[in-house]
């Protein structure tokens, strides 16, 4: 479950103060499939943010899992991501001059496993996308429908219990966006919360998503 | 003035890390005057960024601390070739009357510093970081410290005169003389190694029992205790000789560098051993026991083995 | 120690070739600057003292108010009778005044029997032209100041009492050997003493062997005590007047270094703080995918780690291969200007640890300081502005 209560969030920039979300309140259930949708600047990312533990409301709790994410310390913050936050980026945000196989990795690393698990657990998802001859690949070389596929094994490779997409779809083809979607499906049945932050058309018809929420200067509309 | 390599080595590294350590002394004072976890301002967004530097500089520091030390030991060591009627360190720290308080203070400094790192390592590892405070305040103390071992250090070495003659350690640590220290040399064998197997076995119950206050301030006799017998007991069973009373010479190559051994084992027994006591933690509890036994071990084995060897004991 | 953390740290690595790259070389360059001075001082240090192996136990002087004066002849006798000495000898030698400029030349005499000058001067006893002929042997340096003189064939030479004493010169040391010969004139014992106003019945210095090394020190004292006008040094008290010597050049060295060290850190500290797009993306992804402020400036080090190391031994290697291979051309000039000890021909390597260790102290961390405020600044980067 991720509750945001009366949350704000103000930014210093060029010594004027910026205001990113005012009071925002929001129950989101376990299981939950929400879209959030507005233009860029409204707050979207931001709440995100806030969710993942990257950044720190000025006023109001979050809680998520039943963590209080808003009064963490960084080591804790970044330990509560690595349980229990899945980040897909727009643009998938991989490294592209590195391997798959050490994309895979990278998640991995703090948790300092021995070497058989760390091994065990990236063929696990290298298998489940249907990646496993390209694990020595450079991502650069890789199609597009690939790429994809390596940036969601890399969001739950550990399982997380909360996905957060931040505008995924939007560089994307048809068909790429559609198998995206077919992802998303199968996680919402695995009872994972969910929440995209997106302004593609795509997201507000589908069946599957529980609630449309629509955001605009730092405010939840109504 | 002594213009040497490994002089100005220590001196240049010294510095730089008091250089470093500034910028940590200036974030501790910050932190020391606005820290407030429970806010979410602009200002506690930057010092909880900033902490990190802190404790980037002063590992930073610790390591390279740790092993400048031992490369100062090993300084004095290589000046002994240099000043006139030197044999080994013990010469060299007392040619000038700087040399004692430096050492001393360069050991406090080594255990304040592994202090602080422990103390921060603990403060991560809470949410909310409880002994930020406090551990900036002790970094302010350690710094200030830290500058005076500079100060003293440069003073030291601007003080020996190479051409003069400095004495040998059969002289300063002999039993003749006035001092406390020949004092305790002529206290009989017995008691001496008497005196350090007790408060082995005294820590040893300590253990058993977990009894941490009194772990911890064992270790911390056991400091003085274990650098007293084996100046006076222990050590001339590592030189084979009955009158050599010198804890320099066994850093030198002809007793395989053996004391580099024994005091890093006993820094970090003792070192443990005091952090047991404030943070009642069996894991350092456990450490330190390792320790101090590995220590215990190891200048036991010398009589010991003087006696296979020779069927008799060296008094 | 995570690996993972390594494993990353060099993957990333590559991301930033060129920056990596360059800090990469200064650290290398520096290490190798200061190896090979270090070394070449080493190799010439531990090779004087080998040399000095060779001197006598004990050399006797008379020094009065702090100068030196020739010493009687007669004091030979009281030494010889010390129990522990084998011989006692004297030698002839002093500085002399070539011309109002103050041109100063070493004159050294010899006879048939000499044996104490070490092998520097074998191609000299060999040849017993200079005793016979009443010649000189002349420096490669001595040699270039009298041409310039126009005194090709022969040297004139003032003694104190003002007489002109004219000897041939029979053979100017070879160039190879300039470095410590470049001084001399070395001539028969008699004339020697002509020159440096030294009587039949005096010598400049004593040399006393002592065949037992732990009579030494005893020995000194006895002889010291004989007479308060003498002054005697034993080999080990000369050994640590060169061991002083070279610390000095080296700490001096050090200390020029430091200007180096200076802009080591100010360049790796400059040129590793700018962060590019590309550098700023990786870390907020990382962040975002659960790394913590912690993990991200541990992967810098290991970073560090793996430069240091590389530049660290290469300019180590580097630094043995131009000392010992190539026998450290240029850098030998450095110390062609001693006096007091001269360098040896050929540079030899000696171990000695303690100096890898100097130099790992002296470089690697300066490279890491540097390292310390850019990587805390990439690591706490905001990561809200850049996930957009």
């Amino acid at each position: 479950m991720i509750e945001l209560k009366d949350v704000s969030k103000k930014f210093v920039q060029q010594n004027r103060e910026i205001v990113a979300l005012e009071s925002v309140s929001l129950k989101i259930q376990t299981g939950e499939v929400v879209v959030i949708k507005g233009r860029s600047g409204s707050g979207k990312s931001t709440l995100l943010s806030l969710m993942a533990a990257l950044a720190k409301p000025t006023s109001g709790e979050v809680i998520v899992q039943n963590e209080r994410i808003s009064r963490l310390s960084d080591d804790f913050a970044a330990a509560f991501r690595l349980r229990h936050i899945g980040f897909i980026f727009q643009r998938y945000n991989l490294f592209e001059q590195m391997s798959v196989f050490e994309n895979l990795l990278a998640p991995l690393v703090p948790l300092n496993l021995p070497a058989k698990e760390t091994k065990e657990r990236i063929k696990r998802v290298l298998e489940r996308f249907f990646i496993e001859e390209k694990a020595e690949a450079k991502v650069r070389v890789l199609s597009g429908g690939e790429q994809q596929r390596v940036a969601i094994a890399r969001s739950l490779i550990n399982d997380p219990s909360v996905i957060l997409a931040d505008e995924p779809t939007a560089n994307l083809d048809a068909a790429l966006a559609k198998e995206f979607i077919s992802v998303l499906k199968g996680l919402k049945d695995k009872k994972r919360t969910i929440v995209v932050a997106t302004h593609d058309p795509l997201f507000f018809n589908l069946d599957f998503v529980d609630r449309v929420i629509e955001m605009e200067g730092g405010r939840v509309c109504l | 003035m002594l213009v040497n390599p490994f002089v100005i080595a220590n001196l240049l590294l010294e510095s730089l890390l008091l250089a470093l350590a500034f910028i940590a002394f200036v974030v501790s004072l910050q932190v020391l005057m606005w820290w407030d976890f429970s806010k979410n301002d602009t200002l506690q967004y930057r010092l909880q960024k900033r902490i990190y530097l802190v404790s980037t500089i002063a590992k930073y520091i610790l390591s390279l601390k740790i092993a400048l030390f031992l490369f100062f030991i090993y300084t004095l060591d290589h000046l002994s070739l240099v000043l006139h009627g030197a044999m080994c360190a013990v010469g060299v720290v007392d040619a000038s009357s700087y040399g004692k308080p430096l050492l001393f203070l360069k050991i406090i400094n080594l255990y304040l510093f592994a202090f602080w790192i422990v103390l921060n390592e603990e403060d991560y590892r809470h949410a909310e970081l409880p002994y930020t405070k406090l551990k900036s305040f002790l970094f302010l103390t350690v710094y200030l410290l830290f500058g005076i071992e500079l100060f003293l250090e440069y003073s030291y070495f601007a003080d020996i005169d190479p051409m003069s003659l400095v004495s040998c350690c059969g002289a300063v640590f002999s039993k003749s003389g006035e001092t406390v220290l020949a004092a305790l040399l002529q206290l009989p064998n017995s008691l001496l190694y008497g005196s350090f197997y007790a408060l082995f076995l005294m820590l040893a119950g300590a253990f058993v029992f977990r009894l941490y206050a009194f772990y911890a301030a064992f270790s911390a006799l056991f400091i003085p205790v274990a650098l007293f017998t084996l100046i006076g007991y222990f050590g001339t069973y590592i030189y084979e000789l009955p009158t050599h009373h010198c804890p320099f010479c066994l850093l030198q190559k002809e007793y395989g560098y053996i004391g580099y051994i024994l005091y890093t084992v006993l820094f970090f027994g003792t070192f443990y051993g005091m952090l047991s006591g404030f943070f009642r933690k069996q894991n350092y509890l456990k450490r330190s026991f390792s320790f101090l036994l590995i220590y215990t071990l190891l200048v036991s084995f010398y009589p010991l083995w003087y006696y296979m060897q020779n069927g008799k004991w060296l008094y | 120690m995570n690996f993972y953390l390594l494993d990353f740290a060099i993957a990333s690595l590559l991301l930033e070739k060129r920056k990596n790259l360059f800090v990469f070389s200064m650290l290398f360059l520096v290490v190798f600057l200061a190896g090979s001075f270090l070394f070449t001082a080493s190799s010439m240090r531990q090779m004087t003292l080998h040399a000095a192996d060779a001197l006598p136990e004990i050399v006797v002087q008379k020094r009065v108010g702090g100068r030196l004066y020739p010493i009687s002849m007669e004091t030979i006798l009281p030494i010889v009778e010390i129990e522990g000495v084998a011989s006692v000898t004297p030698r002839v030698w002093g500085t002399y005044t070539f011309d109002a400029q103050g041109t100063l030349f070493s004159v050294v005499g010899v006879d048939r029997y000499d044996y104490l000058y070490g092998d520097s001067l074998a191609s000299v006893r060999k040849s017993d032209k200079i005793i016979q002929g009443n010649g000189v042997a002349v420096g490669e340096g001595v040699y270039r100041v009298l041409k310039s003189r126009f005194f090709t064939k022969e040297v004139h030479l003032l003694s104190p009492k003002g007489e002109m004493l004219i000897m041939p010169i029979v053979t100017v040391f070879p160039k190879s050997t300039a470095l410590f010969t470049n001084d001399l004139l070395v001539m028969d014992v008699q004339k020697a003493r002509k020159v440096l106003g030294i009587s039949k019945d005096e010598a400049s210095d004593l040399l006393v062997d002592v065949p037992n090394p732990d009579e030494v020190d005893t020995i000194a004292q006895k002889i010291s005590l004989l007479s308060p006008v003498l002054h005697v040094r034993t080999k080990e008290q000369i050994r640590t007047v060169y061991e002083e010597m070279f610390d000095y050049r080296s700490g001096v060295f050090l200390l020029l270094f430091t200007i180096v060290l200076a802009t080591l850190f100010f360049l790796t500290s400059e040129r590793l703080s700018g962060l590019s797009h590309a550098q700023r993306k990786e870390i907020a992804v990382l962040k975002a995918i659960g790394w913590s402020i912690r993990n991200i400036i541990s992967v810098k080090f290991y970073e560090g780690f793996f430069i240091a190391s590389f530049a660290y031994f290469g300019g180590v290697a580097a630094a043995f291969f131009y000392v010992y291979v190539l026998q450290a051309p240029l850098l030998r000039f450095v110390f062609s200007g001693f006096s007091t000890v001269r360098p040896p021909l050929e540079l030899t390597f000696f171990p000695d640890w303690s100096l890898l260790l100097l130099l790992f102290l002296i470089t690697v961390p300066v490279y890491f300081a540097a390292l310390i405020i850019p990587a805390w600044r990439a690591a706490v980067e905001d990561v809200d502005e850049v996930l957009r």
